[in-house]
């Protein structure tokens, strides 16, 4: 099988997964097709150096998931890209932060994905590398050049404003009873 | 006892919390229901949304794949612009050749010369408009810095954002930079006839198309006629530039008429400035006054008004008794000059033996009368000359070379067979309309002010193709002759074998021509078949 043979055959096994990560790294699905295009050209031209034993998947998970941080370290202007340890902690420790809600149902995938989009980058960044790519904390902050503890308050932050703006999202629909379709209007949670 | 902080349940549900910290939260929560319920709805809450983020990729479309354009791609264009200059001249002379001795008076490539002077109608068209051609070739260079900048970035920023970018830019430019036409242009079409009245005056440029065009009328500007028919009877102040089987003038013409007819019948007619006429038969009747000067090339030619410059003729009959200020050169099989013709320069002719050229006794010749024999190569039998053969092993080294390039750029065509005579002849099929349309198409697009950079392109990329379809095909059949399944020869070895057997083939005595054509529309075919499909299936992607 030619070079470009088995390299259709990996884009084709894991282009959608790979287009997850950089949807929800980047927050855009438009950023992210363009983002995964980029990550497999990355591939492509450095398949030669590819070990086939290694799992395909998760050197292109790599390369992707570099690609886009690099993306938006590029975008930033903020030289702290995920905001200041201490005052995370105190914000994911305030009394009303951790309010309950049972917003996170499996039939919720839409609303769910529409939240995580809106989320503020240096929360969405950790909870797609935990939760989608399936990092450890310690592989995340690696990654991410924060401490491990900082990825942890990050996470506990980020799954907060989810709940929250999906119970927002949850209370406009009941009251309104606009047909608004479960995009959760995130302005009023932070 | 107080609980632990959110962030610690997090950290715990999520298996992250270790060593003192994770056995002093199992303490607590040995005896807190509310954080072991805690720690089991976030547990659950993290199964739920891993489920979550991977729901909405699972259908998502995955679009083709584009491999990054590599250094190979640019090599690519650089070549196609040498290649497109270096080997436009095989081309012709392999155009040329192809064609029947028979119908040699069609071919405008038979002549060197009458493509220089194909060459001087572009340059006169473009004298016509100055400002045009400094439109056009800034268009031209405008639009390749466009294309380097559009692949530079194309090739450095793969983000469809910066394709997009790139390709709006490219848009704004061409639409910024594309020459407009100097006036408006009024159009005409229909299937059957347009008549342009007698007392109707036009103030535009006229582009009519249909079978029957009638002009009585007057027209300020230029008049693009195209049709079966044409006939212009009325007063046209600009350029008349007409297509047809049958071209009647008999009116008064401002500019320059260029004519291209199976026959070409210019009566009574005002012609402003010169005369360029492509036709089997040119009529120029007494009473026709062409200020500037004419140029033909037709089967047979009867120039019998007066032509105000000189007169050029290209055919096989070239009979002229009328009055020409200047020179007479021609180049056919017989040249007349009758006992009415005036002429007031020198006369040449180029023809095939001593006698072709005829002065009458009548005939009032200014300058000189000077009769050149031209020598042709097949006369001789070239198959004697050492000269043919070193030719000939040129030939098969500038094709394999060109060929080795071609297959090692484009793959896919290393890989072409035609399985059975039902292949070959619709590859040849294919390639005849090919050969056909694309000529046409380029001409109509060349005909239309703003098509003219497209319709050279579209004449370009056609002279490439016909001078590589031999190659392909030369590489069809070298595969078919070294043909081992077990271990496939390389593509050099079967082109080599291929391009002998070919070149063989088109210098075989009397059908030699023939193999050369269908060979040549078989190669043209397999390309054409090759772009389509790489068209369609790109399509639907």
């Amino acid at each position: 099988m030619t070079k470009e043979a088995a390299f259709a055959e990996l884009y084709a096994a894991h282009y959608r997964q790979v287009r997850g990560l950089c949807r929800q790294l980047l927050g855009s699905t438009e950023r992210g097709e363009d983002a995964a295009q980029e990550a497999f050209v990355r591939a492509y031209r450095a398949f030669d150096r590819h070990d086939p034993s290694q799992p395909f998947i998760a050197w292109i998970m790599r390369i992707a998931r570099n690609h886009c941080l690099d993306v938006l370290r590029r975008r930033s202007h903020e030289a702290k890209l995920f905001g200041d340890e201490a005052v995370e902690t105190a914000a994911a420790e305030a009394p009303a932060a951790d309010g309950l809600g049972a917003a996170l149902t499996a039939e919720r995938a839409t609303a769910v994905n529409a939240a995580v989009a809106k989320l503020p980058e240096r929360y969405r960044v950790p909870l797609a590398l935990a939760y989608y790519a399936d990092a450890d904390y310690d592989d995340i902050a690696t990654t991410l050049g924060i401490t491990r503890n900082h990825v942890g308050v990050l996470l506990c932050r980020a799954k907060q404003l989810l709940r929250q703006s999906l119970d927002d999202a949850d209370a406009a629909d009941d009251g309104a009873t606009a047909a608004r379709g479960g995009a959760a209007p995130m302005e009023g949670s932070r | 006892m107080t609980c632990p902080s959110p962030v610690t349940l997090s950290m715990y549900a999520d298996g992250e919390l270790f060593g003192s910290d994770a056995a002093a939260l199992e303490r607590h929560a040995s005896a807190c229901a509310a954080c072991r319920a805690r720690i089991e709805e976030l547990r659950e809450e993290s199964v739920v949304l891993r489920a979550a983020l991977r729901h909405a990729d699972e259908l998502a479309p995955i679009p083709r794949f584009a491999p990054p354009p590599r250094a190979r791609d640019f090599v690519v264009l650089a070549l196609a612009v040498a290649l497109i200059g270096g080997f436009s001249k095989a081309f012709w002379s392999t155009v040329a050749a192809a064609i029947p001795t028979e119908l040699t008076w069609v071919s405008p490539l038979k002549s060197g010369t009458l493509f220089e002077r194909a060459v001087d109608v572009l340059a006169f068209t473009f004298y016509e408009a100055p400002t045009m051609l400094t439109a056009v070739t800034n268009f031209i260079g405008a639009a390749l810095v466009l294309a380097f900048i559009a692949w530079l970035a194309l090739s450095t920023a793969r983000p469809r954002a910066f394709a997009g970018l790139a390709a709006s830019l490219l848009a704004v430019a061409v639409a910024i930079g594309l020459p407009s036409p100097g006036h408006a242009l009024e159009l005409r079409r229909s299937n059957d006839a347009v008549t342009i009245a007698a007392g109707e005056t036009i103030d535009d440029t006229v582009l009519v198309m249909s079978r029957i065009v009638s002009v009585d009328g007057t027209i300020n500007g230029d008049l693009i006629a195209l049709g079966q028919e044409v006939t212009v009877r009325g007063n046209v102040t600009g350029n008349l530039v007409t297509a047809a089987q049958l071209v009647t003038v008999e009116g008064t013409i401002g500019g320059t008429v260029i004519g291209s007819a199976e026959t070409l019948s210019v009566t009574n007619t005002r012609i402003g400035r010169d005369l360029y006429g492509f036709a089997n038969n040119i009529e120029i009747a007494a009473g026709t006054n062409v200020s500037g000067n004419a140029v033909t090339a037709a089967n047979t030619v009867n120039l019998d008004g007066r032509v105000g410059i000189d007169f050029k003729g290209f055919g096989s009959r070239l009979n002229v008794s009328g009055a020409v200020e200047g020179d007479v050169e021609g180049h056919a099989d017989s040249i007349a000059v009758l006992s009415t013709a005036r002429i007031g320069g020198n006369v040449t002719g180029h023809v095939d033996e001593a006698g072709d050229l005829d002065i009458s006794s009548g005939a009032v010749v200014g300058g000189n009368v000077d009769e050149q024999i031209v020598e042709r190569e097949e006369r001789r039998n070239r198959y004697l000359t050492v000269r043919y053969y070193v030719d000939q092993i040129v030939r098969l080294g500038a094709a394999f070379l060109t060929g080795v390039l071609l297959l090692w750029l484009f793959p896919v065509l290393r890989s072409v067979s035609l399985p059975d005579a039902t292949a070959v002849v619709r590859s040849g099929a294919i390639g005849l309309t090919a050969a056909v349309t694309l000529p046409v198409a380029a001409l109509i697009l060349c005909v239309t002010i703003v098509g003219l950079p497209l319709g050279v392109l579209t004449f370009l990329i056609g002279a490439v193709a016909l001078y590589f379809s031999k190659t392909v095909v030369a590489q069809t059949i070298g595969r078919a002759i070294l043909r081992d399944p077990e271990n496939p020869p390389h593509f050099a070895a079967t082109l080599i074998t291929g391009l002998v057997v070919v070149i063989v083939a088109v210098n075989l005595p009397f059908i030699g021509g023939i193999a050369n054509v269908v060979l040549t529309l078989v190669g043209l075919g397999i390309i054409v078949s090759l772009v389509l499909a790489r068209f369609n299936r790109d399509a639907p992607a």
